[in-house]
């Protein structure tokens, strides 16, 4: 799989303010980001059964970076990618996906923004199975009663090898193919963001490289900002920059990873 | 186990609350069906036995009451009887009964009373005073009180009384008398109890035995007594059997009571069951459907539940009871709440219409035990056998699956081959026998046809019902997106849609049945009538002398719907026939009208220009009892100068009438009044508005004697009384129906918490609550819309082939009709119905926070 050359967003062409953002640090304020929040608390259940899950993180991503959050299990890391997506709304605290504040958005607004603004991967694919691959592929454009651009679409899904299973339904696809019909869906709208939640995690460890080569790709190429969660050190390596979470806070980060130095960090946190 | 079953249930009440809801309903419809039956006949016995249980002894004629102790008895031999049985030893009193009319006239109304005698003895006053007093003087009566309440008289009143004359009175002498008249005064009102039958009844009055003489026609009905007390009722009994003839029956109070309640034969009962369990049956049947759908989507559900269960060691026929106790313990619970509620349902209904005293009143409830066991056995019998096939699939499940990751695509079951072969053959052997017996006119074949092609077609409806729901998804496409969800979304499960649908297509069917059957009569009937009736209006005079008002005419004309009208000068005279007729002059007495016909051809629909001067218009009927043939030329000795005519059969009015030309009226010499009007309705007018306004118009002379014939008021009746019939029956439909409305509603909840990912992918996709809501709602109303054109479609075939063959096996002359407005209405509420059974399950789905749905795995 190759990316495919996109004349998509202007966001996405131009400038490159990754140098300076690719030193971010988890203190510093969520503003200039493509995504990114600011004190964000996130407590589930109340009483003795509470638990804070996020508990006061600062953190932001720069354009056009294939960023990485890890984690071990419970430290929050599926919860701070829920609430930057706008899927769930933190208890306290700021998200900000470019100038726009989504904390302050109501409901519908922000299921625009979700709609027209991010895109989303998911471990178990998440395709519905009533609808074709096309038709899933379409359905973020649909719901907005956009247009699609027929070429653009041509060349994701060539790009992703699945322009001959358009017609068929998830079913009938294997799981490599769904999660590519997933990443055409992600896409599509030509997002501001991706975000992917464990998006290999469900594959096997050929279509998972092919995945991640790809991921990789539409942010060299194409200047896609990607976010990542994932517990796979091998898959975090494709990323420039991985973001440890521990405990419901930010616990370092490490820039241009390797799986070893990725693993080492884990071991570290007593992952 | 059995704890595993309870726990399961617990945790699942929710999602079983609407089979539950679908059983409750059909349960209390048969509950409040046998209730109401039986409180219609136990209200009736009461009111029937409490005239006897007051008295300890009555005689009784054998014959038909009305009749006389013995029939064809003198007034005076009966008082006689009386006077005879008043001796007997150990009698205390005995007091005649008596039931006759006359009518009367009171302040706010007039119309028939009846006229009962008013014991002297307290003991025998069955009803109880509820207001004023017993009367104290001759001309003072108590009135019933319902009867009173709803005419509008109160204590204090005067009434009219006037008698049709007496027999007696006439056998003395004179021929014609002029009849009684009284005037009364209301010194109170008493209860005497409340039936459906009845209603409120006409005004009874119970006057005294000095006033009721002058108008009593008849003889006495029975004769109450009162033993003395310290007497030998046995004693009192044979001895009152010494003095009355032989014919008369003398029981006790007790005996005569449990005669007059067999009489009122228990067929009232029977009949009203008769024509409201079927109903029931239907309601019940279609809350089967709920049911399986219940069971089929809760044990998919639990599918790994299952195959955990019988990793760890549950046998198959332990997963089977487990499922099986749980639709029992679901179908006993909802039953005795359907019965409860069904029973409950009764007063509540039947307190405005007069069954009981108050919407509380559970002691005027004729509650036999059936009342009790027949809705909750019906309803645990139904809810077991829809559990059935849902829990022998859910043992087919094998323990690894417990132990495979989930299959996201639905493994919707394919349709069986030979369910599918044997639908076809059935609906095919069905549909060709319905199609046979409507050619051929053999209703027996039809109604065969029609039973196994409704269970042909039932068994093709998980083929049939996706297939339609396609079809009509695809009008769903303008709706963009959340249109071709909720399209795939209802047809993802062939099993579960076609279930749904299915029960809305079983109410809606027999709706469209029902609405062509009456429709299809109505317009048999209008037709006979028009075939029968030339003129739209006829409005005629019954007074002594047949005259209408002279304003009458001008006013009928000027009335909003007159197209043209036609006033009809007339005579009434005898002519002779040659017969004995029976009357006194032993002339045929007959209404001779006169007409131009000019204005008669404007006036009748059709057959006005048969009238030409020189002939007579008779109707058929008349026109042999006087010995006539069409054609045959007769001379009309009715006045003072006889005239020849030519007889022509005609429609035009009834019995006893002539209809000449103008012109030949004339020439007989006669003295001639206005005698009718005769109106044709405008083309745009509405004939029901238009006999009624005529009606009214004819009244507000204040002269009751005109009344309005013709077509128009004749259409106007069968009219009314078939959308009373429709109305009644659609509403008793109306539960079945209901109950499949809440089957939309609980297969669309359930699907709704399968799909709980599903939606928060597309919540996170960007579908808006909105757009959930109204995928859902799509969804819904695609279900509702397939049942019902399915079952308008089916209903109109079946209807035709009933209406076919009767046509063909009575030759009745009915012709097809089918209300397609009335059908269009019922397949457009099935959007309002969609977008209602939507409700609920909507507002869980749009609750769910996308990213907590994402992440139950």
């Amino acid at each position: 799989m190759s990316v495919p050359n996109g004349p998509r967003r202007d966001a996405a062409s131009s400038e490159d303010p990754a140098g300076g953002l690719s030193t971010a640090t988890s203190t510093e304020p969520a503003q200039g980001y493509a995504t990114g929040g600011s004190a964000l608390v996130k407590v589930y259940g109340s009483g003795a059964a509470q638990v804070r899950a996020l508990d006061g993180v600062d953190i932001g991503f720069g354009r056009g970076q294939f960023s990485a959050i890890m984690g071990p299990s419970g430290s929050g890391k599926s919860t701070l990618m829920h609430c930057l997506a706008g899927l769930d709304v933190p208890t306290s605290g700021r998200v900000m996906l470019g100038d726009t504040d989504l904390t302050a958005l109501p409901d519908k607004k922000l299921t625009l923004v979700r709609r027209d603004r991010i895109g989303f991967l998911f471990q178990s694919f998440n395709l519905l199975p009533t609808l074709t691959a096309e038709q899933n592929i379409l359905l973020p454009l649909e719901l907005a009663g956009r247009k699609p651009d027929r070429e653009w679409l041509g060349r994701i899904t060539d790009a992703l090898d699945i322009t001959q299973r358009l017609k068929h339904r998830p079913s009938e696809l294997s799981g490599g193919q769904q999660q590519r019909v997933a990443v055409a869906r992600a896409l599509v709208t030509g997002p501001e963001v991706v975000f992917a939640d464990e998006p290999t995690g469900a594959l096997d460890s050929q279509s998972g490289t092919n995945l991640l080569n790809f991921l990789r790709g539409s942010v060299r190429d194409l200047g896609q900002t990607v976010v990542m969660v994932t517990h796979d050190p091998v898959a975090a390596s494709y990323a420039d920059r991985v973001v440890l979470l521990a405990d419901g806070g930010i616990a370092g980060q490490i820039d241009n990873p390797t799986s070893d130095a990725v693993l080492e960090a884990l071991r570290q946190l007593g992952g | 186990m059995l704890r595993n079953t309870l726990l399961q249930l617990r945790s699942n009440l929710g999602r079983v609350s609407a089979a539950g809801l679908a059983i409750v309903l059909g349960v209390a419809f048969v509950a409040a069906s046998l209730v109401f039956a039986g409180t219609m006949r136990s209200s009736m016995e009461r009111m029937l036995s409490a005239p006897y249980l007051a008295a300890d002894i009555v005689v009784s004629s054998n014959t038909m009451p009305g009749q006389g102790t013995t029939p064809g008895e003198r007034k005076e031999d009966q008082d006689e009887r009386v006077d005879s049985i008043r001796r007997v030893d150990g009698v205390a009193t005995a007091s005649p009964r008596y039931e006759g009319y006359a009518n009367g006239s009171w302040e706010k109304g007039q119309g028939a009373v009846q006229l009962n005698r008013l014991p002297q003895d307290q003991q025998l006053r069955w009803y109880e005073l509820s207001e004023g007093e017993y009367p104290a003087e001759r001309n003072q009566v108590v009135v019933n009180e319902r009867a009173a309440n709803s005419e509008g008289i109160s204590p204090g009143d005067t009434i009219e009384v006037e008698g049709f004359g007496s027999p007696y009175a006439s056998s003395a002498g004179g021929e014609q008398q002029e009849p009684t008249k009284t005037e009364v005064t209301v010194s109170g009102l008493v209860d005497t109890g409340r039936t459906l039958l009845t209603g409120s009844g006409r005004p009874t009055l119970f006057a005294s035995p000095g006033m009721l003489r002058e108008f009593e026609t008849s003889g006495y009905t029975e004769i109450d007594m009162v033993v003395a007390s310290g007497a030998d009722t046995q004693a009192v009994l044979d001895g009152v059997r010494a003095v009355v003839p032989e014919n008369a029956e003398v029981r006790t109070g007790e005996q005569a009571a449990e005669r007059q309640v067999e009489q009122f034969s228990a067929s009232a009962s029977v009949a009203l069951n008769a024509a409201l369990l079927p109903f029931g049956a239907i309601a019940l049947f279609v809350a089967g459907f709920v049911i399986v759908n219940t069971f089929s989507v809760l044990h998919a559900q639990r599918r790994r539940q299952y195959a955990l269960l019988r990793c760890v060691g549950a046998t198959r026929g332990q997963i089977r009871r487990s499922a099986l106790a749980e639709a029992l313990i679901i179908g006993v619970v909802s039953s005795v709440i359907g019965t409860a509620l069904g029973i409950l349902a009764v007063p509540a209904v039947g307190w405005p219409i007069g069954l009981t005293d108050s919407p509380a009143d559970l002691g005027a409830l004729g509650m036999t035990p059936w009342a009790f066991v027949v809705p909750l056995l019906a309803g645990v019998l139904v809810t077991f056998l829809a559990a059935l096939a849902p829990a022998a699939r859910a043992i087919r499940v094998p323990p690894l699956a417990a132990l495979r990751p989930v299959a996201d695509e639905q493994s919707a079951r394919r349709i069986g081959r030979v369910r599918l072969v044997l639908a076809v053959v059935l609906t095919a052997l069905g549909g060709a026998l319905l199609f046979g017996g409507a050619v051929l006119g053999v209703v027996l074949l039809a109604a065969v046809g029609a039973a196994i092609a409704a269970v042909g077609v039932l068994l093709f409806t998980p083929t049939l019902i996706p297939a339609v729901a396609k079809l009509i998804g695809r009008l769903f496409r303008v709706f963009g997106p959340t249109g071709v969800l909720a399209t795939g979304n209802a047809v993802r499960n062939p099993y579960r849609a076609s279930s749904t649908s299915t029960a809305l297509m079983i109410g809606v069917g027999l709706l469209v049945v029902l609405m062509t059957g009456a429709a299809t009569a109505e317009r048999s009937a209008v037709a006979e009538i028009d075939r029968n009736m030339p003129v739209d209006a006829q409005v005629s005079s019954a007074s002594r002398d047949g005259a209408v008002p002279d304003g009458l005419a001008a006013n009928v004309r000027a009335m909003e719907g007159t197209a043209s009208s036609a006033e009809l000068s007339g005579a009434r005279t005898g002519i002779d026939t040659g017969e004995e007729v029976g009357t006194p002059s032993g002339k045929m007495p007959v209404q001779l009208l006169g007409v131009d016909p000019a204005k008669l051809s404007e006036v009748a629909r059709h057959g006005g220009d048969t009238l030409e001067q020189g002939k007579v218009l008779v109707n058929p009927d008349f026109m042999s009892s006087l010995g006539w043939s069409d054609g045959q030329r007769v001379e009309l000795s009715a006045g003072p100068r006889p005239i020849t005519v030519r007889v022509a059969e005609s429609e035009f009015d009834g019995y006893n009438k002539l209809l000449l030309s103008e012109t030949d009226l004339r020439a007989t010499g006669l003295e001639t009044k206005p005698m009718a009007v005769w109106a044709r309705a405008s083309a745009e007018a509405d004939l029901q508005q238009y006999a009624s306004d005529l009606q009214e118009i004819s009244g507000t002379d204040g002269d009751s004697a005109l009344s309005v014939g013709g077509a128009a008021p004749s259409r106007a009746s069968v009219m009314q009384v078939l959308n009373v019939m429709l109305l009644v029956l659609t509403g008793l439909l109306g539960v079945a129906v209901i109950i499949a409305v809440v089957g939309i509603a609980n297969t669309l909840g359930l699907s709704v918490i399968e799909r709980g990912r599903e939606s928060a992918l597309l919540r996170a996709l960007g579908l808006t609550r909105g757009q959930l809501r109204g995928t859902l709602a799509l969804e819904a109303i695609l279900l509702a819309l397939v049942g019902a054109v399915l079952g308008a479609v089916l209903g109109v075939v079946f209807a035709w082939g009933g209406v076919a063959a009767v046509l063909g096996q009575t030759q009745v002359p009915v012709a097809l009709a089918v209300p397609w407005w009335q059908v269009a209405l019922v397949l457009a509420c099935s959007i309002p119905v969609g977008i209602l059974a939507s409700v609920l399950p909507a507002r869980r789905a749009v609750r769910a926070v996308p990213a907590a749905a994402l992440a139950e795995e």
